[in-house]
């Protein structure tokens, strides 16, 4: 498939950049067997302590399914309403429907703080406080810029006449969008749905407003006590997710290969 | 056929809505409540934005801000173009362990990968011994709480969204035309540069955007990484609210960075094509 | 039952409402429908705060486990027909303004300090502390303001590394600015309070003419300091920085130095000389419901047996002197309210941060980030 041939220097800085990238999670697994209670790499001998605390402790696995959950559902919100938006401003491309794109995109910009202040405000007359429902919406609102702005990327290599096309030969709107475009933007909107699950997954500012008692969500977790002590559970919670990453691409891979074969 | 054109665009109208109607109700409305403190508090008026002009130290943190999301905006699209473009040519088997290598960080709490960066990076650190250890340095050097601590760990966590999208972008580009330019005798450097490159454009409009603005807001890294002397926008403000009623201040600071990247958007579509910037 | 009771008061509220707040909602509700989301709209109602919970606010960690054994937990026993209930979430000052601004405030007593007390107090966000309930006796007269009650005592300490200048440690301020004698990296935290002390005792001011602190010589003594410091942001990272060996000397939170020292089997100390204490205060929110309870609940967490159990488990100084007679020896030499102890150490100026903190803060910012 490949006709593009990067140079053995282009790769090699290349494998050097991904080596950064990684770098950090190497620094991250043996701190997870550390045993000490703080975080560090491990003093004396490995030890399997925080991993035992991590999987016996009721607090941190509740929490990981809160952040789950909330993470997927305020992706599915974000990448639907979004991919819909950044297509609808794509096919229009008036001046305003500009506007309403670069619209998108602002959330970004703001300090999180100053929304959440709003948010809050806003939470208190919804009664919205402490509810996943709150959170899910913050969490999808804020994660739309995300989507808007991927899809909208991988747009721009789709020939707007393929719709204009479509559309001559009959197709309404539905199978337009269902066989010709969505198709071809499916790298956009795995790359935006992977921004805003990692948004929802890794925000903390919004959920210490708005989360009240009951939304303890794996940042939150990880914050609370940060004056006291650096749990190494929470090395031990990255470790565990680098794991699953890795087993899901794995799982993949092979199954792609046994079909292949 | 006019009519039936305006009905198709009242459809894509439809579309766009839902993302429309959250974005306002959720966002903007709870927001722009919060902003107009901005010209309320300590008293009514624009005093506040005054202090653009005349505070020292706003104009220093703005500059501050601007300035590292600069940088770390460059070094991502400089090192993210080369993975995406490596990724893009190599086969799916490789292209797998280069997506996991991307997507390992994303993992990785913000908070946690700061600590591994105070370590990595400190004087007892394995850089600094490697350094001491290949005879280059005497002393440990300060790599992190300071600038450059922050801009390391911050283009850490902003190349994996250059990554991506870079790469979604050349995944849509025809591989087919850079091998039809070498087959017209165009050397491997110049069908990049004439041929591959040209069709990124876009990918790289879109991730530098991206990863500007998401820069702009960072408040995690620098906070831990900064050693306290390097101040955002996101860390001033979020001082000012945590730790003070007086809030006009942080609330100024948020419009401000507001209007400045709706008019940088502005000024960006006046230079270059806006349908460029976001496809079209 | 308490569902049923809240599903009622649910109803009720929305009756009331009917003219005003509700139609918000149900636009938003509507849009939600809009949305598909309605269904999760309904279910996902939140309850009702039970009325009869105290609630009470601190930083999490450590702290919840450690004042719901000292502080809740006898205060459950004295009043079994009560439930109280601890929110570890922050009562950080902007969370604070939100709530009573609000005008629906679930908090009932944060844990906080009293010069945050004196600078919210005046501002109409806190409601007065009832001194015809609470017996302000128990504390030292210093540590009792109108809108708030020391609960403990907290030092921002110096601490340093014994093993770095071959025996000899410093003993004061004057001696973390000394580079000569002492070289090696200091750390301080990036918060005015006891940064700018420190700094106007090591150039000579009298430990009784800190305040109203001299900015200029405060933040002149930290441009020297600057290029020998890093100045830390979360307390647990000035704590591991000690730790690693990347600073050798400066300030750090009693509460810190002492499981450090543990950590690291006494190669890290600190000292209760010229160490800056702080009150800790329960203060309530404006509009906070809990009525008498948060009284009676302030005059359980003042007892001396809750307040001493509260420094071995969390290191929180109690703020009732009467605590240091039921620990010992050893406990009372990591007791920062221990009477020998607090002697040694500065009360922090809380009328002077009170209307200055926000101003230090920033100009202190702005040398560190010059």
């Amino acid at each position: 498939m490949s006709k593009l041939q990067p140079s053995g220097i282009v790769a090699a800085f290349a494998w050097l950049v991904l080596s950064f990238l990684a770098l950090p999670a190497f620094a991250v697994i043996p701190v997870s067997f550390t045993d000490t209670r703080y975080l560090a790499l491990p003093q004396e001998h490995w030890s399997l302590q925080h991993w035992q605390a991590f999987l016996t402790s009721d607090a941190w696995v509740a929490s990981i399914w809160q952040s789950l959950w909330i993470a997927v559902v305020s992706t599915v919100i974000a990448v639907g309403a979004g991919t819909l938006c950044a297509i609808g401003c794509w096919r229009l491309s008036s001046g305003l429907s500009e506007k309403v794109r670069s619209l998108m995109i602002l959330p970004m910009a703001v300090p999180t703080i100053v929304y959440a202040l709003g948010i809050y405000r806003l939470y208190v007359e919804l009664d919205l406080v402490g509810t996943a429902l709150g959170v899910i919406l913050a969490h999808a609102v804020t994660g739309l810029p995300f989507v808007v702005l991927t899809v909208s990327g991988s747009l721009s290599n789709l020939d707007p006449r393929l719709e204009q096309a479509a559309r001559g030969l009959g197709a309404s709107v539905r199978q337009t969008l269902r066989y010709v475009i969505v198709p071809n933007i499916v790298p956009g909107v795995l790359s935006g749905a992977i921004f805003a699950f990692i948004h929802s997954w890794d925000e903390l500012i919004v959920v210490i407003f708005i989360g009240g008692r009951a939304l303890f969500t794996l940042p939150r977790r990880m914050w609370d006590g940060i004056n006291d002590n650096l749990d190494p559970v929470i090395a031990v919670v990255a470790t565990a997710m680098i794991l699953f990453t890795l087993l899901v691409l794995t799982a993949e891979l092979s199954l792609r290969a046994r079909r292949a074969s | 056929m006019l009519s039936r054109t305006k009905d198709v665009n009242r459809v894509y109208w439809l579309i766009v809505l839902p993302a429309l109607i959250m974005l306002v109700a959720i966002y903007f409305v709870p927001l722009g409540n919060v902003l107009l403190t901005s010209v309320r508090e300590p008293k009514p008026g624009f005093a506040n934005y005054e202090l653009l002009f005349t505070s020292a130290s706003v104009q220093k943190t703005l500059m501050t801000t601007v300035r590292i999301a600069a940088i770390t905006t460059a070094f991502a699209l400089l090192l993210g173009y080369a993975v995406a473009y490596a990724m893009r040519a190599a086969t799916s088997q490789r292209q797998r362990l280069m997506l996991f290598c991307v997507l390992l960080p994303f993992w990785i709490s913000v908070l946690v990968r700061s600590f591994a960066w105070l370590t990595i990076l400190g004087p007892q650190g394995p850089i600094n011994a490697a350094l001491q250890g290949l005879g280059l340095t005497d002393e440990p050097i300060q790599l992190a709480r300071n600038e450059t601590g922050v801009l390391i760990a911050m283009v850490h966590v902003m190349l994996p969204y250059a990554i991506l999208t870079l790469y979604a972008n050349m995944r849509g580009i025809d591989a087919g035309l850079v091998a039809a330019a070498r087959s017209l005798g165009a050397s491997r450097f110049q069908a990049f540069r004439m041929v591959f490159l040209p069709l990124t454009r876009p990918g790289l409009i879109g991730a530098g955007t991206l990863v500007f603005i998401l820069s702009l807001g960072f408040y995690v890294t620098p906070a831990i990484l900064g050693g306290g002397r390097v101040l955002m926008v996101a860390q001033y403000t979020a001082i000012q609210i945590n730790e003070t009623s007086r809030w006009g201040l942080g609330t100024m600071l948020a419009a401000s960075l507001m209007i400045a990247v709706v008019g940088a958007l502005w000024a960006l579509s006046r230079v270059i094509d806006v349908k460029r910037l976001f496809g079209a | 039952m308490s569902d049923i009771r809240n599903r009622m008061d649910d109803l009720e509220m929305f009756v009331e409402r009917t003219e005003g707040q509700v139609y918000r909602r149900r636009t938003f509700f509507s849009m939600c429908a809009i949305l598909g989301i309605a269904p999760i709209a309904a279910k996902l109602t939140p309850a009702l705060a039970d009325a009869k919970e105290l609630v009470v606010v601190n930083w999490g960690g450590d702290a919840i486990k450690g004042m719901k054994a000292s502080w809740v937990d006898p205060y459950l026993k004295k009043y079994p027909d009560r439930k109280a209930v601890i929110d570890g979430t922050g009562p950080a000052t902007g969370r604070i303004r939100l709530m009573v601004e609000s005008k629906k405030v679930t908090w009932d007593v944060m844990d906080r300090n009293l010069h945050t007390a004196l600078e919210l107090g005046p501002q109409g966000m806190l409601e007065p502390i009832d001194y015809t309930i609470v017996d302000k006796s128990k504390v030292r007269p210093e540590h009792v303001v109108e809108w708030g009650i020391g609960n403990y005592i907290y030092a921002m300490v110096l601490t340093y590394n014994t093993k770095k200048w071959g025996g000899m440690v410093p003993e004061n301020w004057k001696d973390v600015w000394d580079f000569k004698k002492f070289p090696g990296k200091r750390a301080f935290r990036r918060e005015p309070d006891a940064t700018l002390e420190a700094a106007l005792l090591a150039a000579g001011v009298p430990r009784d003419k800190l305040y109203p602190i001299d900015m200029k010589l405060a933040l002149d003594m930290h441009k020297k300091m600057k290029e020998h410091a890093i100045y830390y942001d979360v307390i647990a990272d000035g704590q591991n920085a000690y730790r690693n060996g990347e600073a050798h000397l400066g300030v750090l939170l009693n509460t810190r130095a002492w499981p450090l020292k543990q950590d690291t089997k006494g190669l890290v100390d600190w000292t209760w000389n010229e160490g800056i204490s702080w009150g800790a205060c329960w203060m309530i929110p404006k509009g906070a419901q809990g009525g008498r309870a948060i009284s009676d609940f302030i005059n359980v967490s003042l007892d001396p047996e809750g307040q001493a159990q509260l420094l071995k488990t969390n290191g929180y100084g109690p703020s009732n002197p009467e605590a240091a007679k039921l620990l010992d020896a050893e406990w009372n030499k990591v007791n920062p309210g221990a009477p020998e102890n607090y002697a040694k150490m500065i009360p922090g100026g809380i009328a002077w941060y009170a209307k200055n903190a926000t101003d230090a803060r920033q100009q202190l910012l702005d040398v560190l980030s010059a």
